[in-house]
């Protein structure tokens, strides 16, 4: 696999580590645009080639090399060089495009450009905070990119909650499994879940927001 | 040549559709981005209606003004990259135009603008002396910190961005140090909201920095009695050049 990496940064580091756990022998290399940063990463990362290169002459480089392209990672602490560059290598055609985001509220302008891998590192925080607090009745847990599914969690906060989301499990066959309110794991049927629990859900994005809104409708 | 016009902004709805329209109305204009700092009002999508590109700038810090300039400069793609306030109530295609004349003309790679007024407090009162002290050959221009700015798109690539309100001088002071070719082009009026005077404190210590900052690295202070002194002085990267 030949990954390019742009951006020699924290998110860069994250992204060679990932890269190179994946595929071992494959060719790593760093587009990074000052010198300091260039001899820091040939120390870093020995295995990736580290190249100089000005900002502006990044997209002719993506272009000319498209054909040798695997992934390419967006990675610079400037969302608007991460939009200009993910936005190049899709009309590129590079194979995988993925844009990393400094600012989670860009997300959406990503996606309008047609970048279908957008990573938002700091989307766990939300998640996060209301699974700990524990205050919400749907968290989202995991969003896998490829196939639009997810992990999502669902308190059972009544009977009525409860008998929808039995429902919701029988209909769509969903793998999930069970927390007490005493943190114990459970596993088991449809029937097991009680109220207090938290359930754990693996579904697909467009199934669990249309059980939400019927959620919604039914509370309204 | 093309012109990329970048507006700074946030929580800016009522002017940002004039802005935007008199920005494309503007000979030579091929885009107008709009850097949002974080807007809770409707900024972004009255932009996004008008055509503008939008990003919200990388790192959401108070006042963020140069981490909007920069991402603004990254996102343009004209051969020259005009900033200007979004704010100005007497936009005028005219006024823009004014800003990046004299790079067209080939008489200046960055333009800074001024105004037919009196320059605000913080200029008076601390730029300028400072500017005076460290940087004399700077102290000709009236207005130092205006963010009326004009620039080859190049030039903005060579040098760091200061996050905050220093960025207007920072830019001056290092494109001037690195040898590009600058005027100062009057704009005639400009009308706009004024700060309140509570709120200088913060501006008028960031441009302080941004100059202390430069005259540290260009040697003009002592680094031994700086960082003694000046306690809160932080150092630049003597590299100066780009970003990742």
């Amino acid at each position: 696999m030949r990954s390019i990496v742009i951006g020699g940064g924290h998110l860069a580091y994250f992204t060679v580590i990932a890269l190179r756990e994946i595929d071992p022998k494959g060719r790593i290399m760093i587009v990074e645009f000052t010198s300091e940063k260039v001899e820091m990463l040939k120390k870093t990362f020995p295995y990736v080639e580290t190249v100089l290169s000005s900002m502006d002459k990044v997209e002719e480089y993506i272009t000319e090399n498209r054909s040798l392209i695997d992934v390419l990672v967006s990675a610079t602490d400037s969302d608007a060089l991460n939009l200009r560059y993910a936005r190049h290598s899709v009309k590129s055609e590079v194979p995988i495009v993925i844009a990393i985001l400094n600012n989670p509220l860009n997300e959406l302008i990503f996606l309008k450009e047609n970048i279908k891998y957008v990573i938002n590192p700091y989307k766990t925080i939300t998640s996060k905070i209301k699974e700990i607090v524990n205050k919400s009745r749907v968290n989202i847990i995991y969003e896998f990119s490829r196939i639009n599914a997810g992990i999502y969690a669902l308190k059972i906060d009544d009977a009525k909650i409860l008998r929808k989301v039995q429902s919701f499990i029988l209909k769509n066959d969903s793998p999930f499994f069970i927390v007490s309110i005493d943190d114990k794991v459970r596993a088991g049927s449809v029937e097991n879940i009680q109220v207090g629990d938290v359930v754990y859900i693996s579904c697909l994005d467009k199934d669990i927001k249309g059980f939400l809104e019927k959620i919604r409708e039914g509370a309204g | 040549m093309e012109v990329s016009v970048v507006f700074p902004s946030k929580n800016r709805e009522k002017y940002v559709r004039k802005a935007v329209r008199t920005a494309f109305k503007t000979r030579h204009v091929r885009e107008v981005i709009i850097v949002d700092g974080g807007s809770s009002d409707n900024t972004v999508d009255v932009a996004l209606k008008e055509g503008a590109k939008v990003i919200i700038q990388s790192n959401l810090v108070y006042p963020g003004k140069g981490v909007a300039m920069r991402d603004g400069a990254y996102l343009s793609s004209g051969d020259i990259v005009v900033f200007v306030d979004i704010d100005i109530t007497n936009l005028t295609p005219q006024f823009i135009e004014r800003l990046y004349t004299p790079i067209i003309k080939g008489e200046a790679e960055f333009v800074k603008g001024c105004f037919g007024r009196a320059s605000g407090r913080v200029t008076e009162l601390v730029a300028k002396p400072l500017l005076k002290m460290f940087y004399p050959e700077l102290a000709r221009f009236k207005q130092p910190l205006s963010g009326e700015i004009a620039g080859l798109r190049k030039v903005f690539y060579q040098v760091e961005f200061e996050e905050g309100w220093g960025v207007d001088v920072g830019l001056l002071i290092d494109l001037y140090k690195k040898g590009v070719k600058i005027v100062e082009e009057d704009l005639g009026f400009k009308e706009h909201e004024m700060k309140p005077l509570h709120a200088l404190t913060d501006m008028a210590y960031q441009v302080a920095e941004a100059i202390l900052k430069r005259a540290l690295r260009d040697m003009k202070i002592d680094e031994v009695w700086a960082k003694k002194y000046i306690s809160t002085i932080s150092e630049i990267d003597l590299g100066g050049a780009g970003y990742a």
